[in-house]
């Protein structure tokens, strides 16, 4: 049988603290491809730069599932409209919601969403940060408060999915549910997760891959 | 003269309100905590409940009354406005369907799972009167009096004027009720619809076909003695001060307008979307149909569907409900007739572990009225732990406090396991249809 094969582009600077998590889902057969990501060393601090850089290599496939996570999934987006990789698009935790976008508020929103985080989740992420440096991390954050969404037309050709973890402080249900409505896409809720989701839970990252797929 | 603000026009305690808030805050993943109040506002009734009930009483009847619009405003309530404002509060995206008409506890919590917006046929627009409860000609008398302002304002309303002596006791002392149907789409209804229901998406009309007996005061005013709750209208009509009914018309909070749904039915066939009419006879109707077509969703979501909340009246919160995969049996009063459904279902469905109970307390113990004994009672014979949610049954019917307290301990619950999708729209019509107590027709 073929491996379904999944993409994942993660948020801003960030890589290694998925790898865990993205091992867990390969154990259950899957081939997944955990990109680096935007603002990290070598990569592309600009979203549309960072999508040129990715694209023409996942457009070479196969592909089942290009997934987005937080501000990786305006990369996602971006992609998808520009290579069209993968028949089937999964946003998680899309940015930047419009009730925090300016840099400020987007910081703001980070911090408090931060209380709600699991205890390990920043010393890992702290690692890729500092290799990252601050000026990057910032343009990173630039781009994506400039590239609004909502605003983008997605290929009618590619199914997309809209997901919210249900205790995300960062990217609202109201925010993800209307962008799922507007493009004709799913939209899918998690239960007792936060903005990192799917850290540090395989199981049910797994099981919506698999389920968007059989569908 | 300037009109009056929208949110002052209509009660905040009303069904139609407080339930168009509940979805509201569904739609946009939030919780439903002390009926979408301010926490401060949660503190300051938290304190208040436990006052001893002759303080509090008088502190209930006192801020429900000013509420109470003064009688020579009338003519500044503009229900165009307050549709608008009905409006506003929906979170603006493109949706599959909408959902309008009766107000109904069980369609909210429906409407939440479905993530549709649910706009109201009916709402309540309560005037300062003060009077003796036990003398609803007095209060024909007035509204009689009173209401020409606003029926000449609004053109396209029936006034329902409610008096129910029994369960509104201290509120009827202190105001009257206007209830106000539409009986044409509202301008906001119809600009909405155009907006944001997305291409061939059908409207789901909602009419409960319950019935009161009315006198007829005007063309477009009626006056209603009593209301649905735990005695008939007969119990109402024998006292000797009950103005003598000429006629039947759409019970005054529940009840569908026949020339809204027509409304509905003719916008529907210009724009070309379906029209989908949930029908049923009394509010209590749609709640064992709901529940069990929401079990079978949580079924196919991978959750057990083994936990039951009661909410009751307003007193519920449908995001909590639906993202924690529980059961929702509503109920619309805490009175007799809602607990005999209650076994009902109970009786018809597979068992549950886990019966949760809120309680609305309306403060007097009304005729026909159901205690948490008796709910506990029912709900012990058919699952092995259940429990009052939020209240002090020692209080009861005055524990004013829970409305404070349910949304806190509704966090409690524990947390659905499984990433989920609204269900179906078309589903759900489908097995809704299978229910005996809706019936569910389609125009394409």
């Amino acid at each position: 049988m073929t491996r379904r094969t999944v993409a994942v582009i993660p948020g801003v600077g960030v890589r290694r603290y998925l790898l865990p998590t993205v091992d867990a889902v390969r154990d259950r057969g899957w081939e997944v491809t955990l990109l680096p990501g935007l603002g990290q060393p070598a990569m592309a601090s600009d979203l549309h730069l960072y999508a040129d850089q990715i694209g023409p290599g996942l457009a070479r496939g196969p592909l089942d599932l290009l997934v987005g996570l937080s501000v990786g999934c305006q990369a996602a987006a971006l992609v998808a409209t520009r290579y069209r990789p993968s028949a089937r698009l999964v946003l998680v935790g899309p940015t930047v919601d419009p009730a925090c976008r300016s840099v400020p508020r987007l910081m703001a929103r980070w911090v408090l969403a931060g209380t709600r985080e699991p205890s390990d989740l920043l010393p890992r992420q702290a690692a890729d940060w500092r290799d990252a440096g601050p000026r990057s991390l910032m343009r990173v954050v630039r781009s994506a408060v400039a590239l609004r969404l909502e605003d983008m037309s997605l290929p009618r050709s590619v199914r997309t999915c809209v997901v919210h973890a249900d205790s995300d402080l960062i990217t609202s249900h109201e925010y993800a549910a209307s962008l799922a409505a507007t493009w004709g896409g799913q939209f899918v809720s998690v239960p007792h997760a936060t903005h990192s989701w799917p850290y540090g839970d395989p199981d049910r990252f797994a099981g919506l891959m698999k389920r968007l797929l059989d569908d | 003269m300037t009109d009056l603000a929208p949110s002052s026009i209509v009660a905040s305690f009303d069904s139609a309100t407080v339930l168009h808030a509940a979805v509201m805050a569904a739609l946009r993943g939030h919780s439903f905590p002390h009926l979408g109040n301010s926490t401060v506002a949660a503190v300051g009734v938290r304190a208040a409940g436990r006052l001893p009930w002759s303080m509090l009483r008088q502190l209930y009847t006192r801020v429900g009354a000013s509420e109470g619009l003064d009688p020579a405003r009338l003519g500044e309530v503009d229900l165009a406005s307050v549709a608008a404002w009905l409006v506003e509060q929906i979170p603006q995206r493109p949706y599959p369907a909408v959902i309008v008409g009766s107000s109904n506890g069980a369609i909210s919590h429906l409407a939440a799972a479905l993530q549709l917006p649910w706009l109201p046929g009916t709402v309540l627009v309560p005037v300062a009167r003060r009077g003796d409860p036990d003398r609803p000609d007095r209060a024909l008398e007035f509204g009689h009096r009173v209401a020409g302002p606003t029926l000449d304002r609004n053109p396209d309303i029936v006034l329902h004027h409610m008096h129910d002596q029994v369960q509104d006791e201290l509120m009827v002392a202190q105001m009257a009720y206007f209830r106000v149907k539409w009986t044409s789409l509202p301008a906001a209804y119809d600009a909405f619809q155009r907006t944001f229901l997305s291409p061939g998406a059908p409207v789901i009309l909602v009419e409960d076909i319950s019935t009161w007996p009315v006198v007829r005061v005007d063309e477009r005013h009626v006056f209603q003695t009593g209301a649905q709750g735990g005695v008939s209208p007969e119990y109402y009509l024998r006292s000797r001060h009950a103005p003598r009914p000429d006629g039947e018309s759409p019970e005054a909070e529940w009840g569908a307008d026949p020339a809204f749904g027509s409304a509905v039915a003719d916008w529907c066939r210009a724009h070309g979307h379906p029209l989908v009419r949930l029908t049923f006879r009394g509010p209590q109707s749609p709640a064992h149909g709901v529940a069990t077509v929401l079990r079978a969703w949580y079924g196919e979501r991978g959750e057990p569907g083994d936990r039951l909340i009661v909410p009751s009246f307003v007193v519920g919160d449908p995001w909590t409900t639906i993202s924690r995969a529980v059961v929702p049996y509503w109920t619309f009063f805490s009175v007799l007739p809602a607990l005999e459904a209650f076994a009902r279902h109970l009786e018809q469905s597979e068992p549950y572990t886990d019966i949760d109970i809120l309680q609305f307390q309306h403060g007097v113990y009304s005729a026909g009225i159901a205690t948490p004994d008796d709910w506990l009672r029912v709900a012990h014979r058919h699952a092995p732990r259940a429990r009052m949610v939020g209240l002090d049954p020692r209080r009861f019917p005055h524990d004013i406090a829970t409305l404070a307290r349910y949304g806190p301990s509704l966090q409690k619950l524990p947390d659905a396991q499984h990433p989920w999708t609204p269900p179906s729209i078309d589903t759900t019509v489908e097995a809704l249809a299978g229910d005996a107590d809706i019936d569910v027709t389609t125009d394409h």
